[in-house]
């Protein structure tokens, strides 16, 4: 039929401004990404192949390196773990049937609007040893009053932290997972006897774990990418405390020049990513309850 | 039913309440601390008195707002990300509402693959991507100017975008759409005149999430801006405060009052359009 091919040739031409932009800004990239690892590079000269040299200098001659990912790797687990417990709890609070609810949720989303550099100079500032509002609050309680970048836990604790309070988009997620478990589950629990404990762990949290996997994995995802944060609170300091993944990559890049070595450094960010996901997945088989599927 | 519950279930039932209350009350106050901490020291005369735990100045003081305004100065870097912001959120409205519309509306051959392609590339960490992009835009020789941070953004306009206006427009009636079809109305007419009134609220949710990502984005502005003239205002602040160019402890009360500045925008917006804002949140979380 005359008018579907003109349908069929339609649908691809709405598409394909995204096409083109798929595969210059997308795909060409990420494909160059997974092979400029194994070149030496500068911009200057032309590439160079040189294997695995960039993967076995990283592992075995690197130290900061593997500094950097191994701050990332503690910064994945602290941090995801902080804040999806700590969302989780406030929607199960906010979830309480609670007057004003639609105020409660815009006073906790309010702290994630300052983001990205605002966030992380606000922080800086906030954790100043002399004038900060947390030392000034220590000081007035006779607490110690430590400089928090000078150590490398301290340092390192303050950026875990500190991610807690950007928590708006996983407590606005879980909320409306929550919202959506439906009441008469709670009331046959409620007949059959069980506590509120029990509710929890038999109807709530079957109820709401693909929401938590989801939070958990976009969670891994995001932590991977740490970066504003350490490069304006303490420049990876101190003693690389917190040199996360990203921020070595941008030095060896953008300061060294070393893309080949910053390229094998992406390469294994992505591996990181993924072996992550899967394993969510993958474990989440176990604990994951799909309603409707069985 | 109440009634016939027994007292000691009320009881605890009222403490309970009570208890939650105070727990919201806490944790919201540890949660606004860090902003209300921001905006009084901002309004202090002095960075001493931040020395104090009083949150309430001793002196309000406007003029650190003017003070840093010609300071930093803000016109010029603000203009920079108005235009920069304008034009991103421009192309990526454009361009996702027309790709969503094909997603959710037309039949063509290979769809489904292309729609699992938007899907996957959703997943795909930035990171790999970061140096050949930058090796692209070194080649074009847009390196220091603003087209790397705005022209993508005109092809497709980012697949989280894509993907909620592909919701959206599948839940409108397909009726309206058959029956302008019916009449001859052009594909392209029915999506400009049925589908773009009727998808406002998912070009409003978009518009404000987007203003937020492109508002304070950092990175790419950071590795692509070179010249000083072409700072955005959050590029700006970096270039000033950064602890590289030396950390200035008196000037505690001004750099408050520019990040007030810098993220007054963003508060704005997101309390005018705090049901848009968070709905987008819920979509592309949840459904995603």
């Amino acid at each position: 039929m005359k008018g579907s091919t003109k349908k069929k040739i339609e649908g691809y031409l709405f598409i394909f401004p995204w096409i083109i932009g798929l595969s210059v800004f997308v795909i060409y990239p990420a494909g160059y990404g997974l092979v400029l690892g194994f070149f030496k590079f500068d911009i200057f000269n032309p590439p160079k192949w040189v294997g695995l040299r960039h993967f076995m200098e990283l592992f075995t001659e690197d130290p900061n390196f593997l500094k950097s990912l191994s701050v990332t790797l503690r910064y994945i687990i602290f941090s995801v773990g902080l804040r999806v417990g700590a969302a989780f709890f406030l929607a199960l609070l906010l979830n309480q049937r609670v007057k004003a609810l639609g105020l409660w949720r815009t006073l906790f989303y309010t702290p994630s609007i300052v983001a990205g550099y605002a966030l992380a100079l606000l922080w800086n500032r906030m954790m100043d040893p002399q004038y900060g509002l947390v030392n000034v609050v220590l000081r007035f309680f006779g607490g110690p009053t430590p400089n928090w970048f000078g150590s490398e836990p301290l340092a390192f604790a303050t950026i875990t932290v500190m991610s807690v309070w950007s928590v708006g988009p996983l407590v606005v997620i879980f909320l409306a997972g929550l919202q959506g478990i439906p009441q008469e589950l709670y009331e046959q629990a409620e007949i059959d006897g069980a506590k509120m404990r029990h509710r929890l762990i038999a109807v709530t949290i079957p109820m709401i774990s693909p929401v938590l996997l989801f939070n958990l994995v976009i969670g891994c995802i995001h932590a991977t990418q740490l970066f504003v944060e350490p490069l304006v609170m303490t420049n990876g300091g101190p003693n690389n405390a917190t040199l996360t993944l990203l921020l070595y990559l941008y030095r060896n890049a953008f300061s060294y020049l070393k893309m080949g070595y910053a390229a094998a450094i992406a390469m294994i960010m992505f591996l990181l990513t993924l072996g992550m996901t899967l394993f969510l997945f993958r474990w989440s088989r176990r604990w994951v309850y799909y309603a409707g599927s069985g | 039913m109440v009634r016939g519950r027994p007292v000691g279930l009320r009881v605890r039932s009222a403490v309970w309440r009570v208890v939650v209350y105070l727990l919201l009350l806490v944790l919201v106050t540890v949660a606004l601390l860090p902003l209300l901490w921001m905006v009084s020291t901002s309004l202090k005369p002095g960075f001493l008195e931040a020395y104090s735990l009083s949150l309430l100045p001793s002196k309000v003081t406007w003029s650190n707002y003017p003070d840093t305004w010609n300071r930093v100065p803000f016109p010029g870097p603000m203009a920079n990300t108005i235009f920069i912001t304008a034009l991103a959120l421009f192309g990526s409205l454009v361009s996702a509402s027309i790709t969503g519309y094909a997603f959710a509306r037309l039949r063509f051959p290979g769809r489904e693959v292309w729609f699992a392609i938007l899907i996957m590339t959703m997943l795909i960490p930035p990171a790999i991507m970061i140096i050949p992009q930058y090796l692209l835009f070194n080649w074009l020789r847009w390196i220091d100017s603003y087209k790397p941070l705005i022209v993508p953004w005109f092809f497709g306009g980012g697949a989280f975008r894509i993907f909620l206006f592909r919701q959206f427009i599948k839940s409108i009636p397909e009726e309206l759409d058959q029956a302008a079809e019916i009449d001859g109305c052009s594909t392209f007419r029915i999506f400009a005149q049925i589908i773009v009134p009727l998808m406002m609220p998912a070009v409003a949710t978009v518009a404000v999430l987007g203003f937020m990502d492109f508002w304070n984005d950092f990175f790419a502005p950071f590795i692509y801006l070179n010249n000083v003239d072409k700072d955005t205002i959050v590029l700006r602040l970096f270039r000033i405060w950064s602890d590289a160019e030396g950390y200035m402890r008196e000037e505690l009360h001004t750099v408050m009052a520019g990040n007030v500045l810098v993220t007054l925008p963003a508060f704005i917006i997101f309390f005018i359009a705090q049901k848009r804002f968070i709905q987008g949140i819920v979509t592309t979380g949840i459904k995603g």
